[in-house]
């Protein structure tokens, strides 16, 4: 049976994508419990982003590429990263398959099975660098697209131009997606950009560009849909801008009352994507409140096992510090 | 074998990786149809065709990034950076993407670059178009610095490097480009290990370190003291990483003096690191104090003549600190 035309969503389908996006907020809440017990250093928490990851991961095929920002962890997970895996990483164990404990979870997403490339901490450094993974690509003629993910911070680099101008030169396949919570950190967009609307400057670089409400996630499968077909047919690049709300703070190092009010933060708790989808699914009968609840407690309980068991995992031998120098 | 000049080396190598790997591909500003502004990529756009001799986007950023995202998806790229004063803006893709990638996937992913740029002065070149900047990626783990100073090692280090499983930069000195001949191996596997200097004039007086351009004003320095007794021994590292310090420790046992010359601003240079090899390592071997002979702390090589020359560590300074070395 076709699925309903509107959202190009089967039931089966926006089913997957809200286990996958309960999946990042059990793993989201668990590591801020983890950093308030004192057992985990760090969380860059990825709440009111999980829509637009979800779906980015969700409408690419095996041999297609993810370009990930260092928030991107409901991508990671549409992927296939485990919740194990992730809590590998959130304790630097030996075997995080991310980075070996090296580097801050989420902050090297590396991942050669799920084709997730390495990426940089150092804001926006990434994205030249999948447009020279698109150019292989095309290249090798394997029909590959890359998904490269950035917040909207990324859009003041020179390096998000050059790799943008880049990929629309050469028509590469690449998707573009700013996740805009409207924050690089505590900066707020009107400090970023002369014109709030970042994806009007795709046209500047001859590609084309869509504005997604990022909460919607009908809409961003739709919209991402399409955007990866067009690649994949040779039609170039596309910037797709997803407006999103930040939940939370930057990091647990931050405190957003510093420079949020009160009545914003409330507001942004309004537009969790989460519960905005449960909605959706619930107004076409495909989820009940009480079934929502369910996966909820059900992916909490990973989060927490997997917690658990990464923590009793060995680390990494000192005598490794130099090891995956070279060669 | 045939005498060319250094230029015709990297050519070559360009070429004939080129040809026996068809991953391999070049990428910079005005390398296809211009074929680079020095030559060094003529005629490979030709022969191998727009997509694997590509003429990029003024944007350095852009053309170490793309290259370092090609390499992850299987291709080889060579990077062409047209002055090494303009790599600045790549800096970032260099140090924090392309060094760290092996280490920071704990091994999973590798990045299998080479970035190309002539550097150096004594070319009329002014401020922009002669500086030496092996100095900054030296200092970063991960990396591999590559410096030749003959044809055939132009040759043979660059398809070493193109072969090598990681990130190396590999600096030609633009001097050296038409000024230096020499003999070159047509043996499509003439291959020049990384990480092993060259002795280029045997000698017992006194070690004198070069790279690049310096290695041939150290060589004219030493012919210009033999007549006065002093006898040189000249080593071209060739590689600043890895560095190569059996070489530098054996010569300095042997002759007890250790002279250090390097065009780069004296303070922090390179030379800075291999005096402190020789002083922790070497310490006993020595007479005499470790000198060093490099550009002076000013920003860049000025575009006046005089002063130019003033700058440059010619045969003349380098002779006299020669002598001075070998009067200890």
């Amino acid at each position: 049976m076709a699925a309903p035309a509107e959202a190009g969503l089967s039931r089966e389908e926006g089913l997957r994508l809200h286990r996958w996006m309960c999946a990042t907020k059990a793993l989201d809440d668990r590591m801020h419990i983890l950093v308030r017990q004192g057992r985990a250093p760090f969380v860059g928490s990825a709440r009111g982003h999980e829509g637009i990851q979800v779906t980015a991961a969700a409408v690419l095929e095996e041999q297609d590429w993810l370009v990930l920002h260092y928030r991107g962890l409901g991508s990671a997970v549409a992927r296939g990263l485990t919740a194990r895996e992730w809590m590998l990483a959130v304790f630097a164990r030996a075997a995080d398959p991310l980075s070996g404990g090296r580097n801050i979870p989420g902050g090297c997403f590396a991942h050669p099975r799920l084709r997730i490339a390495p990426t940089c901490q150092v804001v926006a450094t990434w994205i030249p660098k999948a447009a020279g993974i698109a150019y292989a690509a095309r290249w090798r003629r394997d029909g590959s697209v890359v998904m490269c993910t950035f917040g909207d911070g990324a859009t003041s680099k020179g390096d998000f131009h050059e790799g943008l101008n880049f990929a629309a030169v050469h028509r590469l396949p690449v998707v573009f997606v700013c996740e805009n919570n409207r924050y690089a950190i505590s900066v707020p967009l009107e400090l970023q950009a002369g014109n709030p609307c970042l994806a009007e400057r795709a046209a500047g670089y001859g590609m084309a560009g869509v504005v997604v409400d990022g909460t919607d996630v009908p809409a961003c499968h739709r919209e991402l849909r399409a955007a990866v077909a067009r690649a994949r047919a040779g039609d170039g690049p596309t910037l797709v801008e997803a407006r999103i709300w930040r939940i939370n703070s930057h990091t647990s190092e931050d405190d957003q009352s510093r420079y949020r009010s009160q009545e914003e933060i409330e507001e942004a708790r309004r537009h969790d994507p989460v519960a905005c989808f449960e909605r959706w699914l619930a107004d076409r009968g495909w989820l009940e409140p009480a079934e929502a609840e369910q996966v909820h407690r059900e992916l909490e309980a990973e989060a927490a096992e997997a917690a658990d068991w990464a923590e009793r995992q060995p680390e990494p031998r000192l005598q490794d510090l130099e090891a995956h120098l070279f060669a | 074998m045939a005498v060319k000049t250094l230029i015709e080396g990297v050519r070559e190598a360009l070429d004939e990786e080129m040809a026996r790997d068809e991953r391999v591909w070049v990428l910079g500003e005005d390398v296809g149809r211009k074929g680079g502004v020095f030559l060094a990529t003529e005629g490979l756009q030709e022969k191998y065709g727009p997509s694997r001799v590509l003429d990029t986007p003024l944007a350095e950023s852009c053309i170490v990034g793309v290259a370092i995202g090609s390499a992850l998806n299987g291709m080889i790229p060579v990077a062409e950076i047209q002055f090494a004063d303009f790599i600045h803006p790549a800096f970032d893709q260099i140090v924090s993407e392309a060094a760290r990638i092996r280490y920071r996937s704990n091994g999973s992913f590798s990045c299998p670059i080479v970035v190309r740029a002539p550097f150096g002065g004594g070319v009329h070149g002014g401020l922009y178009h002669s500086q030496s900047v092996e100095a900054f990626y030296a200092h970063v783990p991960g990396l591999k610095v590559v410096i030749p100073s003959t044809p055939a090692d132009a040759k043979g280090l660059l398809k070493a490097a193109i072969r090598d499983p990681d990130p190396v930069m590999f600096f030609e000195h633009k001097k050296t480009y038409r000024l230096v001949r020499g003999e070159v191996p047509e043996d499509g596997d003439h291959l020049v290990p990384l990480g092993r200097a060259a002795i280029r004039r045997q000698g017992t007086s006194l070690t004198c370190i070069a790279w690049g351009l310096m290695t041939h004003h150290c060589l004219e320095a030493a012919d210009q003291v033999a007549a006065e007794g002093i006898e040189a021994e000249v080593i071209d590292l060739r590689s600043l990483r890895p560095l190569d310090r059996d070489a530098i420790l054996d010569s300095v046992r042997k002759t007890a003096r250790a002279l250090i010359v390097y065009e780069d601003n004296l303070t922090g240079g390179f030379g800075a690191e291999v005096a402190a090899l020789i002083a922790s390592d070497g310490f006993e071997y020595l007479d005499a104090p470790i000198l060093r002979v490099a550009g002076p702390d000013v920003p860049a090589m000025p575009f006046n003549k005089p002063q130019e020359d003033a700058f440059m560590p010619g045969p003349d300074k380098i002779a006299a600190a020669m002598r001075k070395l070998a009067a200890y």
